[in-house]
Parts: structure tokens; sequence; C-alpha cells
């Protein structure tokens, strides 16, 4: 077990978005979070690397609870690689020193072993070409795409993806995907929010639904696409799909 | 009169304040006392020396220290010729001139100190030597009374003398004497004698303030009023370096009471050094020689 | 009224107080937003920092410096800075002082809008990626956040150099001073200020102007 989440709650002043969530995510695991917004599926994966701070609960990576006091976040959000919904590249820095910058500051490589890392992975996802650009002269895709070997040059033990799909014109969204799903073949633990239900069903081990704060049905996604048993599920699905 | 009456307030400010002092260091020196007499005794005759030199600076106050200094700082308003303005073609100290600052040269040589003139505006000036930051303050100064609550004056070294309204030139026939100046408007500075004058002797004229004497020549020019009321030297050098400007018949009834120089409250000694100095420059009356001199200096930039 | 030959006559005759005189202001511009930006950094960073505590200090200063005239400032350094050091400091370093206090809480303004300008998502995306909020600011948001800082702290300087003019109160030399030293020796108003004006505006337009190119060139490279 890689992540284990116990009672995790979280609240923005009075309104609370996390309940009461439990979770369990595996090694070389794939877990889709799909759900209504404002379910809380978003902040629920934010909390998985205490980008939200949770208001109370315990998320346990491997044998340490991040939330006890006196553990060096830093440290673990390395190997947990985070994609956003809106990229985040960082505008001021060319293709190439968005991977290298973190691996070489925070001492994971040397410059020119972060250099070979970084143009192995461009190659990966098709941008080595732009490796000396900045990242105004990408599209979107390509922005995310830098963002996903951003966060993988970090060789971090899990992925998390926070809608990676939902800020771009559609003729993007599958070569994004299609990066997400090799990845996932290599074996990568991944969690993923998103609202692409095809790609959800096609790539996931488990599948959770999350309603009104609380991880309120999970299952593979046969059980969970074709054998819906909460109404609310049903009604989402009937929606969605 | 006024003087003495000034000093009567000032002595019994002195003396309210040295009472005051007095009951409560007497309080506050038993305490030491009884503290004392637990130190070693090692430590009395130290304390004795350090008690005889303070006591003898205590005498002198801030005299004893420009003397220990070797320097005396005075602060001026550099903009007001010819008592005091700048020279631009000298630099450093040098560039102060006018007769307030041949004055402070005097008195710096009679001290055999160095000399520091600390330049800023009017009100500044006034407030430096109320907080002490300047040991005289040569301002061309009017010993006003409301003046002695933040600091002491000298004695008086120079009168000046007469107080004029100056008026356009071909205005002259218009304004005979001082009557002819009601319902009209004459400009005074801010808290000067002047303005003090203007109110008083003209009621039935309206008072402009200006800040500077220059600023009132713009609006006498431009019509906005009729005349500036201004001390006899500012007077003449007006007349002299503008053709179209004139003084007006009748001068203010006025008994000068001098000019005056500012020195920090309470400062016995140095006040009176001061004064034995000046009297010298009453004596010999080189102050008037300094005006001239001064006069001419503005009169060539 | 107002005669071209006074004007040239002041022009020439006194330009080594004018020469001086923009020297000075200059300077004095200069030393308000170089200490001023390093005290007004300090200032952002105790407003924008998790202690409370630290925060109000820095609000209140801020508060209190831009909320008062700074002539008054200049008034209340120069007789409260020789009280606070041991030794007897110029009045050219009480003037620094107040113009750099002045000038640190409003460029600390200037910092904390242009650190909050960056979005929200880079200080994520770094943290994400393990740095810590100190690397976190100095390789993701600074060097973002300059790009919205340095034409504002151009736009201070331009404003600190008319602001030095009331330094003239203590006839330190500036163009202001230089203005009302020509004034009370030769009781020439309209002519000197005129000239003082026009070299006022001259360092202030080109200035701007030069900001201006600036901020051009630094949106281009982002």
């Amino acid at each position: 077990m890689i992540l284990k989440v116990e009672n995790l709650q979280k609240s923005f002043g009075k309104l609370k978005v996390l309940t009461d969530v439990n979770a369990e995510i595996h090694e070389n695991e794939v877990i889709s979070i799909i759900g209504t917004s404002g379910s809380g599926k978003s902040t629920f994966l934010r909390c998985l690397n205490l980008l939200e701070k949770p208001s109370g609960g315990k998320i346990w990576f491997h044998d340490t609870d991040l939330t006890a006091k006196g553990v060096d976040i830093n440290q673990h959000r390395q190997k947990m690689g985070m994609v956003f919904q809106h990229f985040n590249v960082f505008p001021h820095m060319s293709v190439e020193e968005n991977i290298t910058m973190a691996p070489v500051l925070l001492k994971k490589k040397t410059k020119e072993e972060a250099h070979e890392r970084a143009v192995q992975l461009l190659d990966r996802v098709g941008l080595l070409d732009k490796a000396n650009t900045y990242p105004t002269q990408l599209s979107g895709g390509q922005k995310q795409r830098l963002a996903i070997v951003r966060a993988l040059a970090m060789e971090p033990e899990v992925m998390l993806f926070d809608e990676p799909t939902s800020a771009l014109d559609p003729e993007m969204v599958g070569e994004v995907l299609h990066v997400i799903k090799e990845l996932i073949n290599t074996g990568m633990t991944s969690v993923i929010v998103t609202h692409e239900m095809g790609f959800a069903r096609e790539v996931s081990d488990r599948v959770f639904f999350m309603n009104e704060g609380i991880l309120a049905e999970e299952g593979t996604p046969e059980q969970i696409f074709d054998d819906p048993q909460l109404p609310r599920l049903k009604e989402f699905l009937s929606k969605v799909l | 009169m006024m003087k003495k009456l000034a000093w009567m307030l000032l002595t019994g400010m002195a003396v309210c304040g040295l009472a005051a002092c007095g009951s409560s260091s007497t309080e506050s020196s038993t305490a030491a006392e009884t503290a004392a007499q637990t130190e070693a005794a090692a430590q009395t005759e130290a304390a004795a020396d350090a008690a005889e030199d303070s006591a003898e600076t205590e005498d002198l106050g801030r005299l004893g220290d420009i003397l220990e200094a070797g320097k005396i700082i005075v602060c001026t308003s550099p903009d007001y010729a010819p008592y005091e303005f700048e020279d631009p073609n000298k630099s450093g100290q040098d560039k102060y001139v006018g007769a307030d600052m041949e004055l402070a040269r005097y008195i710096a040589d009679e001290l055999g100190v160095e000399l520091e003139i600390s330049a800023m505006d009017f009100d500044a000036c006034l407030a430096a030597i109320g907080a002490g930051r300047a040991d005289l303050g040569l301002i061309g100064m009017v010993p006003k009374e409301e003046r002695l609550t933040m600091m002491d004056f000298t004695e008086v070294y120079y009168d000046d003398g007469d107080q004029y309204i100056v008026i356009m030139k071909d205005r002259d026939a218009e304004f005979p004497d001082l009557a002819s100046f009601a319902g009209k408007t004459v400009a005074a500075q801010n808290g000067t004698l002047q303005a003090q004058l203007v109110t008083e002797q003209l009621p039935d004229t309206s008072m402009e303030i200006i800040s500077k004497v220059t600023d009132g020549i713009l609006m006498l020019r431009s019509g906005k009023i009729d005349g500036i009321a201004v001390a006899s030297v500012v007077a003449k050098n007006l007349v002299e370096n503008n053709d179209d400007l004139v003084i007006a018949q009748e001068k203010f009834e006025y008994t000068s009471l001098g000019v005056v120089g500012g020195v920090p409250k309470g400062e016995t000694a140095l006040v009176e050094r001061l004064n034995e100095i000046i009297d010298g420059v009453i004596e010999s009356e080189i102050y008037f020689q300094w005006i001239d001199e001064a006069n001419e200096l503005a009169a060539g930039m | 009224m107002l005669s071209f030959d006074t004007m040239i006559m002041i022009l020439t005759r006194y330009s080594s107080l004018f020469l001086e005189g923009i020297r000075l202001t200059l300077l004095l511009a200069l030393v308000a937003v170089a200490f001023g930006t390093i005290f007004g950094t300090l200032l952002a960073i105790m407003k924008m920092c998790r202690f409370r505590a630290l925060g109000v200090v820095a609000t209140a200063y801020i508060e209190i410096f831009r909320g008062t005239p700074l002539l008054l400032q200049l008034y209340l350094f120069y007789f409260l800075v020789p009280s606070l050091v041991p030794w007897e400091p110029s009045k050219f370093t009480c003037v620094s002082v107040a113009l750099v206090l002045n000038a640190s809480a409003y460029v600390s303004e200037v910092i904390r809008a242009g650190i909050q300008a960056v979005d929200k998502g880079q200080t994520e995306a770094a943290r994400g990626l393990g740095l810590n909020s100190f690397q976190t600011m100095y390789k993701v948001v600074l060097p973002q956040a300059l790009s919205n800082i340095l034409p504002a702290l151009g736009n201070e300087f331009v404003t600190d150099i008319k602001e030095t003019s009331l330094a003239s109160t203590f006839f330190l030399g500036e163009l202001m001073s230089a203005y009302r030293t020509i004034n009370g020796a030769t009781y020439i108003t309209l002519e000197p200020l005129i000239i003082v004006g026009i070299i006022y505006f001259c360092l202030t337009f080109s200035l701007s102007k030069l900001i201006g190119l600036l901020e051009r060139s630094l949106r281009h490279d982002s």
C-alpha cells in the first residue's frame, strides 16, 4: 500500500468540502476519481500531497503520517508528482529548465544527469525540438505534456492528475491522454481526477465516485459504470455518458 | 518693557523648573546614597573625581560643550538677504554669506572655535534651536515674546529700524499715507513683525499672508496686492534691485525691538558669553558695515 | 512679467547650482529607492509571512508612513534621528533616513502587489515539486514578480525625484534648494522657479519614457 487516507476532513471556513473520506491506494494501481463539480474530488486529490492542509484525519504515505507534526512535507512531495488543470508551467524558464530546475535545485541530479533525463523525457512526449523555447510558444496540449514530464523528472512514486484535460481545446485532449496512458503502461501508480469517463473506464483499476464530501462508491470500472448501486451515481452517469 | 517681562517670565519658569528638579533629585539621591554605601570604598575616589568634572561642565552647560568640541553650530535660513543668503560662487561653509553669517564667524573667532553653519528654513530653525540641535540661531529674528517659550534670546545686535510698505512706483501717488491703504490688500510674511503691524495699524486693509517676500513682489506686479510690509533693510534691498518698486511715503508707527540671536533655553553661561561678544560688535558698529557689504553682494547677484 | 533675458542670466550665472541640484536630487531619489527597495522587500515579506504579529507590525508601519505627510516625517526625523544614534548625523543623513523610510512603505506595497499578481498556480506547481517556500519564492515567484515590480519601482523613483523637493526645507542643495538660494539672494522669483520646473520635468519625463521602454521589453520576454 502506497497511500492510505483515514477520516479525511477539509473545511474552507464554514464550508465543509470533505466530511469523512477513507481510501487506500496500492502500488502500480490506477485510480480515477469521478463526481460532480463541488463533490470534493479535486480537494481530495490536493490533500494527498498537502497542497490543501486537511482539517482532520490522516494521510499515510508508506509508513509516514503526512499530517503529523514535524514531517518534512517537501521531502515527500518530491515523490508525488502533480499535474494541474491549468498546467502551471514556469513561463520564465525555457522548456528544458522547467524540467531540470527542481531535480538540480533539490540535489536529486547533477546538471548533466538532469539534462540527459530532460532530453529523454522530452523525446518521449514529442517536445524535444522545443527544448530551448519558452512556454509562451507552446500550445495548451504541449504545455500539459511539459507539465507531466516536469513532474516525472523528479522520479516520483505516484502521480496525481487534477483534471489534466479540462482546460484543453478538444483537439488537444487526445495527445495528453495518450501521454498519460503510456505512463500508466509503465506501471506508474496514478490518481486521476477526470471528467473523461471513457478514459477512466479504459485505464483504471478502480474508480472512486465522490459525492457531497465522501467517497460514496468505489469499485472496478465495470462495477461503477455497468452496475452502479447508488441512485446519485446512476443519475451522474446518466448525465455524463 | 517687553524684554523685561520676558526675562521675568523666563526666570520664573527657570526657578519653578529648578525647584521641581531639585525636589525629585533629593529623593532619588537618598536612594542612590543607600545603594552607594554598599559599593566598594575603592570607587569613592573615582566617583568624586567624576562629580568634580561634571560640576565644571555643568556650570558652563552648552558653552562648555562648545569649547570642548571646538565647534559651534549656528543654524540659519539662507533665503533672507542681506541678513543671510548663499553665494553660488562659493562652496562649503563659505557659501553662506550676509551680515548674520559675518556675525557668526566673528562669534566663532571670539570663542576660538570652528563654525558649522546648518541651513534650513525659518520655521525649522526655530524648531532646531528649541530642540537644541543648534547652539545659536541667527535668522534676522525679532525678539517676539511667544518665542521665549522655546528659546532664549541674546542681546539685540542690530536694530532693523523703520518698517515700510513697498509699492509699485507708478502707483506712488495713490498712497500718500497709511490711511490710503484702506480697502486695499497688503502682504506680509506669516508670523512676522510686519504681519502684526498690518493687523494693528491697517485695520481696514485686508492682509495677504505670504511665505516669502519675493512671492509678494510677484503678486504686487500682477496687481493681486497693493503693497508689501517689510523691514527697512529689506525694503532698501528690494527697491535697489527692482526699478519698478518704491517705498510708500508713510512708514508704520514702530519702535524697533531689534534683531536677536536664538539660544536653546536655560543656557545662561552661553547667553552671557554671546552677549559679551555682541557688546563688542555693537560698540565697533561693525554690523552696519556687514549689512552694507551684504547689500552690495546681494545687489551684484 | 517673465523676462527671457533674466532667465538666461540666471541660467548662466547659477549653472553650477542647477547642476549640483540635479546631482543631489537624483542621488537622494536613488538612495530613497535603493534602500527603500531593501527595506520594502523586508516589509512585504513580513506582511505576507505566516507569523501574524510580524504582519501587524509591517501593516502598521506602512499605514503610518503612507498616512502622514512626508514633510512631517522629514521634520520628525531631523529631530529624532540624532537622539537615536551615538554620532552627530548630517542633515543629508537625517533627510535620507526619512526619505528611505517613507519610500520603504510605498515600495513594500509595490512589491507585495507584484508578488501577489503572480498566479497562485505557480506556487502550487513549485511546492508540488517539493520546493520549500523559500526556494519557491526565489526560483519561481520573484523572477516573475520582477517584471511587475521593476516598472513600478521606476515610477517610485520618478515620484521620489519630485518628493526630494521637500528636502529644501533643510537647504540640502537639491534642485528646489537651488531655487530658494537664488530667490533668497536676488529676490527674483518667477524665472528661477520656471527653470527649476523645466529641469524637474525633463528629468521625470525622460525617466518615465525609459521606464515605458523597459516595461515593454519585459513584457516581450514573458
